[in-house]
């Protein structure tokens, strides 16, 4: 299997602080990969290490099996769409697909013509007075008449309303089955991610806390619920992401590749949201933790 | 990628275009009439050379004439502005805009990127500016030939090479300015104050110390030694400025053989009869240096007939021709710092821009 992102101890530190720290993953080609996580939790950073708009302070990456932005014909292998979906305001839409021909040996101008078309854009228009959702259209069509191996998009909808982040998903989508393409976007909305992934990565705590296939991972993921208990005290396979208890009663988030099979317990399917929402809880007081340890260690 | 940095550089080229095509027509509508004052300028000075009692001739410009020169001096601040408008907003605008993210993602390097950039707008900068200098230095080929004073008050700086020079300099200063501050505005306002620091020190304090001044020996001439103060000092005698065409004149003294200065004490002894403030009824802190009025001129002709005895003028200067020697050195040493400045911007746009 060929990974089209391939990262092991890969950090990112801004002077004091990491915003990335000990990333090691490998992600599988021809997936459509939802990178989700809070707010800060290093998402951007991993993107622009993928595409090489930065450089990891430790570890590697490999994406297509090269260096990130290492040379134009590997700069040409993996499209972008970067946060807030940058446009030059004082080109127009017509000038923004030349520019995309003349930065781009590989360019598909019939492509870009025909989505152009069947977004409605002037091209006359200035890309500066376009709304937040055709520009993001006009920042994926650039981005995918590049005809890229591997397309990364850093949170494509987070400005954009419901209709239109609803639509851009779906031209994505079928550009995506069109061209065959490995995608990577992030989105700290769990329901887009559910809506175009099959394959999703959380990040929290500048960590990458759990990295699967989705499927899978639902399949891997139970809610416990039965009388109260210690949690210390399960099979050495089942581990416990997530524990709350009442007077009476324990419920649980485990990982297990196996059944559970424990009578006591009542088994119930969880949806991607809360599996996400656990990973993420347990990231936050874990950070908590190790703050408070280093708070007392400097006293 | 050329394309692509000339399509975002076309508004200000033509802006560019359009000023430097007002002044081209400005300047060749009104060359003819400076040759002519000119030509009025050289007969009356050869007349005043042949007179014994003539103390010179200068060209006698009119109100349109001294507004199109404000052109000329306007070449001092467009290296600058260049900085400002040209190279600031650069990389300044990019970063500001998020637009270097869609810009270093495209098929080509972020190298590439810089360097079409620096190649495009900065050969634009550094010809505009020299279109303009060689516009003025043509314009005022008759007001210098006629001043004789090359190195004089900015001139060295707003004619021939040197802006050339500058242009680059102000240009590359700009860029990495916004490279490195990654806001325009800010990067705008670092610009100019470098520049001028850079400029002002160079002219200053560089330039003069290049090469070490030539000294010259002049007796006396007590037709042409004037008596006065400057500054509110007390009055001496004020050498006379000598006849050294398009010579950078750094100063006049006057010294005795052991080279101290000729101090207003030693005036007063050996020339009483002359207007010391209190001794006469001219005495009034004499402000005005120059030729003295009146019956006084006959007491100062045969006090520096005295005087001469033991005193002689020295003045210190760079001989005229040094001229394009200083000219191609400076541009070349600001040519040299942009390139070096251009060098530190790859290495900064590799490693540490983001």
């Amino acid at each position: 299997m060929s990974a089209v992102l391939d990262a092991s101890g890969l950090g990112k530190r801004y002077r004091q602080r990491w915003a990335l720290r000990d990333c090691t993953l490998q992600v599988p080609a021809a997936r459509v990969v939802g990178l989700v996580g809070p707010n800060g939790a290093g998402k951007t950073t991993l993107l622009q290490l993928a595409v090489g708009l930065l450089e990891p302070s430790a570890g590697q990456i490999a994406v297509l099996g090269g260096r990130p932005a290492e040379n134009p014909e590997q700069l040409g292998r993996v499209g972008f769409v970067a946060q807030d979906t940058p446009v030059y305001s004082g080109l127009s839409v017509g000038e923004h697909l030349e520019l995309g021909s003349w930065l781009n040996a590989r360019f598909d101008v019939a492509t870009a013509d025909r989505r152009i078309d069947q977004l409605g854009l002037d091209r006359k228009q200035r890309a500066g007075k376009l709304s937040g959702g055709q520009r993001a259209q006009l920042a994926l069509t650039l981005a995918l008449a590049k005809r890229p191996e591997l397309l990364v998009l850093d949170e494509p909808v987070a400005s954009l309303d419901p209709l239109a982040r609803h639509e851009f998903l779906q031209h994505l989508m079928e550009s995506v089955a069109e061209h065959s393409v490995s995608v990577v976007l992030s989105s700290h909305l769990v329901a887009d991610v559910e809506r175009v992934c099959d394959y999703v990565i959380v990040l929290a705590g500048s960590r990458v806390q759990v990295a699967g296939d989705v499927e899978e991972l639902l399949a891997s993921h139970h809610r416990l619920t039965g009388p109260r208990r210690d949690v210390t005290q399960l099979p050495s396979d089942q581990e416990v992401i997530e524990a709350s208890h009442t007077d009476r009663q324990t419920t649980l988030l485990v990982q297990t590749s196996g059944p559970i099979l424990d009578p006591a317990w009542t088994v119930e399917q969880i949806g991607l949201e809360d599996l996400v929402l656990a990973y993420m809880r347990r990231a936050g007081d874990a950070g908590r933790t190790t703050q408070t340890k280093h708070l007392g260690s400097v006293k | 990628m050329i394309r692509l940095s000339w399509r975002q550089f076309q508004a200000q080229a033509a802006v560019a275009c359009g000023l430097l095509l007002a002044v081209a027509i400005l300047f060749v509508a009104t060359h003819g009439h400076l040759d002519h004052l000119y030509a009025v300028y050289a007969q009356a000075n050869a007349k005043c050379n042949a007179s014994s009692s003539c103390p010179g001739v200068s060209i006698n410009l009119g109100k349109l004439d001294q507004l199109l020169e404000l052109i000329g001096t306007a070449l001092v601040v467009v290296p600058a502005l260049v900085g400002v408008f040209w190279g600031a907003p650069l990389i300044a605008r990019e970063f500001e805009n998020g637009t270097h993210r869609l810009a270093w993602t495209q098929s080509v390097t972020r190298t590439r990127w810089l360097a079409t950039k620096l190649a495009v707008v900065g050969l634009a900068s550094i010809v505009a500016t020299g279109l303009l200098s060689l516009l003025v230095t043509w314009w005022s080929q008759p007001i210098d030939r006629a001043r004789q004073d090359r190195f004089g008050s900015g001139l060295f700086g707003m004619r021939n090479v040197t802006p050339l020079g500058y242009a680059a300099f102000g240009f590359v200063l700009g860029v990495i300015a916004g490279l490195l501050i990654r806001r325009t505005l800010p990067a705008m306002a670092t610009t100019i104050v470098a520049f001028l620091a850079v400029r002002l020190t160079f002219t200053y304090v560089v330039r003069p110390n290049i090469f070490s001044p030539h000294h010259k020996s002049l007796p006396l001439d007590p037709t042409n030694i004037g008596f006065g103060s400057s500054n509110g000092g007390p009055p001496s005698l004020m050498p006379n400025t000598p006849n050294l065409p398009n010579a950078w004149i750094y100063s006049e003294h006057i010294v005795d053989s052991a080279g101290h200065g000729l101090t207003s004490a030693t005036v007063a002894a050996s020339c009483p009869s002359l207007p010391f403030p209190g001794s006469g009824p001219a005495g009034s802190g004499g402000r005005v240096a120059g030729p003295v009025p009146g019956g006084i001129q006959d007491a100062l002709e045969s006090c520096v007939t005295k005087l001469s005895a033991t005193y002689h003028e020295v003045v210190t200067y760079q001989p005229a021709n040094r001229y394009w020697t200083l000219q191609w050195g400076e541009t070349l040493v600001y040519f040299v710092a942009a390139l070096a400045i251009a060098g530190f911007c790859f290495w900064w746009i590799r490693h540490r821009a983001r």
